[in-house]
């Protein structure tokens, strides 16, 4: 395994500035999202996804993007921890970085301008614990996206988003089997939709899947032809 | 430098776009890569270059595999595709960013280099610049990372006619022992006096593998100017000069190689000029 930290922190630099003005405007959009609909936290992680997407633009972009980045000297390694630094650390963090802003500036505009008083905002820790349990809820998502990015050669949104709904479907499958092995049949009795399922189970499905993505991203990077 | 055997490609199942393709390149000499339109050139320079895995054969480029995209391979490969993507970066953040994954980058160079081709303004955006412009910028900056193979896939297209004498200059001045340069393209003309030697594809296949020396020793290339033939001409044909031809050089006659015709006749007579150049394939 060939990984050099001085390579992955100048890949991370460069895929900043290659992007940064487009960075800037969805954080700006973010921003204003959160200080105008401040239970918008889940729109932001949707645009923390859309953020994940453009990172990966280079891998199912033309053959001619894709050749720049395949043709970059630097590992597949450090191509592919490059990329899950930008969309599952920095990223989460300037999205945190900016709610918590947002909320904050809401909270002075509010005191200063309408004179409301100090319980509108939440404390740091509350937002960062907030933001925190959005973004363990989002990691398996990401790690589809992260996946279908560098998977898929040409329509990488279009062939996620089918792929997300197939996913979605095989969930749902396994949950109607599981409750059929529960109660027993098919036709499930409306008031028994509720039932409790073990809590872990979703879970244990839903990071197994994630897991599945990262290692299937690596190896689809590493497969990775124009 | 470059060692193929048996090389298969294909992009669908039943079409092969490589066949059975052998080839040896030496390092040190600038190798034009010619053929028609479809006939495999940009897919063996992306095989050589790591951008596609071959289906079957052996592939080795300096002692790497390329489909293995080692760090020290890339390093040392530079690959200019015919389409190319730049982002909206100035020339100088491109270099900034880009610069720093080629340990033998050398700034000055790239400055020489954008003198040369006459580029003054180093701030601006690469995405506002003309076609050509843009394709001197990463001529410029293939040129000063010092890779050992260069690899340029149509570099005179959208190129004017001074900055096509000027890229022939330059490919010239960055030249060195150790540096091997691959230049694919149809325009022939735009190769005079710049290669050292002439690979012809046709068909997913190399039918041409020769030097200048050897193509000098083997054939010669003349005017006739009162279009009397001999008869015996691998291939000719009329221009405002007269009658071009080329035929057998039975008497170590020196000419000028034309690549033009030299290819032509490669075309209209094979097996003449494979039993030339000892070359089976068809």
């Amino acid at each position: 395994m060939e990984i050099s930290i001085n390579r992955l922190f100048n890949l991370i630099k460069r895929e900043l500035k290659i992007n940064q003005n487009s960075y800037i405007r969805v954080l700006i959009a973010i921003f204003f999202i959160q200080l105008l609909m401040p239970t918008a936290v889940s729109i932001g992680i949707l645009i923390l996804i859309l953020m994940a997407l453009h990172t990966f633009k280079e891998y199912f972009g033309s053959p001619s993007t894709r050749s720049q980045i395949l043709n970059l000297p630097a590992s597949t390694e450090e191509k592919y921890i490059y990329n899950f630094i930008t969309a599952f650390i920095i990223y989460p963090i300037a999205l945190a970085i900016i709610i918590i802003i947002a909320n904050y500036t809401r909270y002075l505009v509010d005191t200063i301008f309408f004179n409301k008083l100090l319980n509108t905002v939440s404390s740091l820790s509350d937002m960062i614990l907030g933001l925190s349990k959005q973004y363990l809820k989002a990691i398996p998502m990401l790690g589809m996206v992260f996946f279908g990015n560098i998977y898929f050669k040409k329509q990488g949104g279009l062939k996620m988003l089918l792929y997300f709904i197939g996913f979605m479907f095989v969930l749902a499958i396994i949950n109607i089997l599981i409750v059929y092995s529960i109660i027993g049949e098919f036709n499930i009795p409306i008031d028994l939709i509720d039932v409790n399922l073990p809590e872990y189970l979703p879970k244990i499905i839903y990071y197994l899947m994630g897991v599945f993505f990262l290692v299937n991203s690596y190896i689809a990077l590493k497969e990775k032809e124009v | 430098m470059i060692e193929i055997n048996n090389l298969d490609f294909s992009y669908k199942r039943n079409k092969l776009i490589i066949n059975d393709l052998s080839l040896k390149i030496e390092s040190g000499y600038i190798h034009g890569l010619l053929g028609k339109n479809g006939t495999g050139k940009t897919t063996l320079l992306k095989l050589i270059s790591g951008l596609l895995f071959p289906n079957s054969g052996d592939l080795m480029v300096m002692d790497y595999i390329p489909k293995q995209r080692k760090v020290g391979f890339l390093e040392d490969v530079f690959f200019l595709n015919e389409e190319f993507d730049v982002a909206g970066l100035s020339i100088e953040n491109y270099l900034k960013y880009n610069s720093v994954f080629y340990p033998k980058f050398s700034k000055d160079d790239f400055y020489n280099y954008l003198q040369e081709f006459e580029i003054e303004d180093t701030k601006a955006k690469l995405s506002s610049l003309s076609y050509g412009t843009k394709k001197k910028v990463i001529i410029a900056f293939g040129l000063a990372t010092h890779s050992r193979l260069m690899i340029l896939d149509e570099p005179t297209n959208g190129l004017d006619i001074p900055s096509k004498a000027q890229f022939r200059k330059i490919i010239l001045r960055a030249m060195s022992p150790e540096t091997t340069i691959i230049i694919s393209t149809h325009q022939v003309r735009d190769l005079h006096n710049l290669i050292d030697s002439i690979l012809i594809m046709d068909n997913g296949n190399i039918i041409l593998n020769a030097s200048n020396n050897e193509i000098s020793s083997k054939l010669y290339f003349g005017v006739e100017r009162n279009n009397e033939g001999e008869g015996n001409y691998i291939y000719s044909e009329d221009s405002i000069a007269g009658n071009t031809y080329v035929m057998e050089n039975t008497e170590n006659l020196e000419s000028n190689i034309d690549i033009e015709l030299l290819f032509n006749a490669v075309f209209q007579n094979r097996e003449k000029i494979n039993s030339l150049f000892n070359n089976n394939k068809k």
